[in-house]
């Protein structure tokens, strides 16, 4: 592989060339760890202490930490609602899309019908248009739905989907980019199976379903663990369509506890290390879904090139 | 009999067919339904809106025509609002290419902890931009905060960073550079997994140096992934928010406002849902353009 490629210096340039290479990869190291591990530390930190002092060494000490900033969180500043929503709209959207995207996944690449090729075509414009453009529209969508919430046949009168679960989860149950990326992935499997099924008179979802699925695993996590993560993170859409606290997903309930919207104002003393404490526990479920599957994670870049 | 088996077998046949047609269009309704109610109608909602004035919570609407691209044009806020876009983008586009590519360099050989040291530069990426925005806020902190600890070693007088004109862009932009460096760096290792190892080998038969294998072979070998990045880079930074919204909130006076930050604003805070749609509909063609670049590039490419 071009992974090694070495080149025969005298033995001093290859020293310094060496003690560059290490020195350029431990600098890269610190700048992107450090504010995690500073994220961290000033999260323990005792009452005031952090705030006030900023860096001592003291706060590497673990005599001195605290987790009170972590039960005040919890608590008083509701993180404990917001992780339980995020859980609730990222498993939604996650097993939703997965489902959707590798059934018309499955569709594109194996069966023949016509207009296919125009639906694909379809498809892929729509991975185009980012969500920065259509959110406006789309809240607006949501609060005159016809017939829900409240709303007449003319979508007056009610709230539509606005503020609700599935005003949340709706405009993400699919993805384009998945449709994609199982399409490319079914595409390369061999024919002969599905028309083995297909001869004993397996239906086209049973073939989706018994032959195709279960030799797709690498596939369906990669993409399961990116809408994982993408909507644990989401903050537009949340943002726009949520209006209480019950409904706010963590990107949006600490962000309105930053600004000082959410129940958290009068404690000045801890609430640095509070907000940082919500942060932590923000990254944290991600942090531990990228260490088990770091793997996956890797290949679904260099697969699709997709952030 | 002989004909019997094979009509049958035809009929057979026609019959998988119809079936196959039929699942075919059953199946992927769940998906391109959605993504025509939700993605495409919303941008036709948006360039319809972009005429008129429009108040989402009494649903009234009247036709103003073009008047909200004229407003567009004409306020100083929103020409405020492209030159910071444009700022950014010119900030953060070569910024986190340099840093993706030189990472890459320096994490594209074999040796144990490898795959740790690209997970650790790759994880930014991965998490929440508002809760790093906020560990950022932290450690950009006037009199505490590590980014001023650090700069006082070099003599440089600590100030409020997030909150001054100069320093504030610079701030917003440098972050979004930590945030996204770990992507480009891995679509550069992949660009660079995919060199073979033999144009390096003839070049130091040649007598070629470190310095030209990386000019000569490496940079333009990754000439389409750069290509790539760079398009995709510009796109992200017109779309710059939620990390405007955590850090400055597009302040101070306006320095680090952006045009999603601004359509939110409009739409949401001052309900000009109108002239906020027009903004959205300009957006919307500049990342047209660019995607189309984008695929014009690489369906010529595909010819070589």
């Amino acid at each position: 592989m071009a992974q090694t490629r070495r080149l025969r210096l005298p033995p001093r340039e290859e020293l310094l060339y060496r003690t560059l290479l290490i020195l350029g990869i431990i600098i890269g190291l610190i700048i992107a760890a450090l504010p995690f591990l500073w994220m961290a530390v000033s999260s323990l930190g005792t009452a005031g202490m952090v705030i006030r002092i900023g860096f001592t060494w003291d706060m590497f000490n673990p005599l001195n930490w605290s987790l009170e900033p972590y039960v005040v969180a919890w608590k008083m500043a509701s993180i404990s609602k917001y992780i339980r929503t995020t859980t609730i709209y990222a498993v939604a959207v996650t097993v939703l899309a997965t489902t959707t995207s590798s059934l018309a996944g499955y569709v594109f690449g194996r069966l023949r019908f016509p207009a296919r090729d125009f639906l694909f075509g379809l498809v892929l414009a729509t991975m185009m248009i980012p969500g920065s453009v259509t959110f406006l529209p789309l809240f607006i969508l949501m609060l005159r739905l016809p017939l829900l919430g409240g709303n007449d046949i003319f979508g007056a009168g009610g709230h539509g989907l606005y503020n609700s679960y599935a005003g949340l989860i709706l405009p993400n149950v699919v993805s384009a980019s998945s449709i994609f990326l199982f399409r490319q992935f079914f595409r390369t499997l061999p024919k002969d199976l599905e028309d083995a099924a297909r001869i004993d008179g397996c239906s086209e979802p049973m073939i989706w379903l018994r032959v195709i699925m279960p030799l797709s695993g690498p596939v369906v996590t990669v993409v399961a663990l990116f809408q994982f993560q993408g909507s644990w993170n989401a903050f537009v859409w949340p943002l726009v369509m949520s209006s209480s606290e019950r409904l706010y997903t963590i990107s949006v309930g600490m962000y309105s506890l930053a600004y000082g919207s959410g129940s958290l104002t009068s404690m000045a003393e801890l609430f640095q290390s509070v907000l940082l404490a919500g942060s932590v526990m923000a990254v944290l479920p991600i942090l531990v879904l990228f260490i088990a599957f770091q793997r996956q994670f890797v290949q679904g870049i260099a697969l699709t090139g997709l952030k | 009999m002989a004909v019997g088996t094979a009509s049958r077998f035809q009929e057979f046949r026609a019959e998988l067919r119809r079936s196959e047609v039929k699942w075919a269009y059953t199946l992927i309704l769940p998906a391109v339904l959605p993504l025509l109610i939700f993605t495409v109608l919303p941008v036709l909602g948006a360039i319809g809106l972009s005429f008129t004035q429009f108040d989402a919570f009494s649903a009234t609407m009247r036709w103003i025509g073009t008047d909200n691209y004229g407003e567009a044009f004409r306020n100083d806020l929103f020409r405020t609002t492209i030159r910071n876009t444009l700022q950014f983008t010119v900030g953060f586009v070569p910024l986190s290419m340099a840093v993706g590519f030189s990472a890459a360099m320096l994490l594209n050989r074999r040796f144990r902890g490898i795959s740790f040291l690209r997970g650790a530069y790759y994880l930014p990426v991965l998490t929440s931009t508002i809760a790093m925005g906020i560990a950022w806020m932290w450690l950009f902190q006037p009199q505490v905060g590590l980014v001023s600890l650090a700069l006082k070693l070099f003599g440089v007088t600590p100030k409020d960073w997030l909150n001054s004109p100069f320093t504030a862009m610079p701030a917003v932009i440098g972050v979004a550079v930590w945030k996204a460096f770990g992507g480009t760096m891995l679509i550069y290792l992949a660009g660079l997994q995919g060199i073979p190892e033999t144009y390096y080998d003839a070049a130091k038969v040649d007598g070629c140096g470190r310095f030209q294998l990386l000019r000569y072979i490496t940079w333009p070998l990754l000439r389409p992934v750069t290509f790539y990045l760079f398009i995709i880079g510009m796109i992200d930074s017109l779309q710059v928010f939620d990390l405007v919204m955590i850090m400055t909130e597009g302040g101070p006076a306006f320095r680090t406002t952006t045009i999603v930050h601004q359509i939110y604003l409009n739409a949401f805070k001052f309900n000009q849902m109108g002239y906020a749609s027009a903004m959205a509909v300009v957006l919307f063609v500049a990342i047209a353009v660019l995607t189309f670049f984008n695929w014009k590039f690489f369906s010529s490419s595909l010819e070589y």
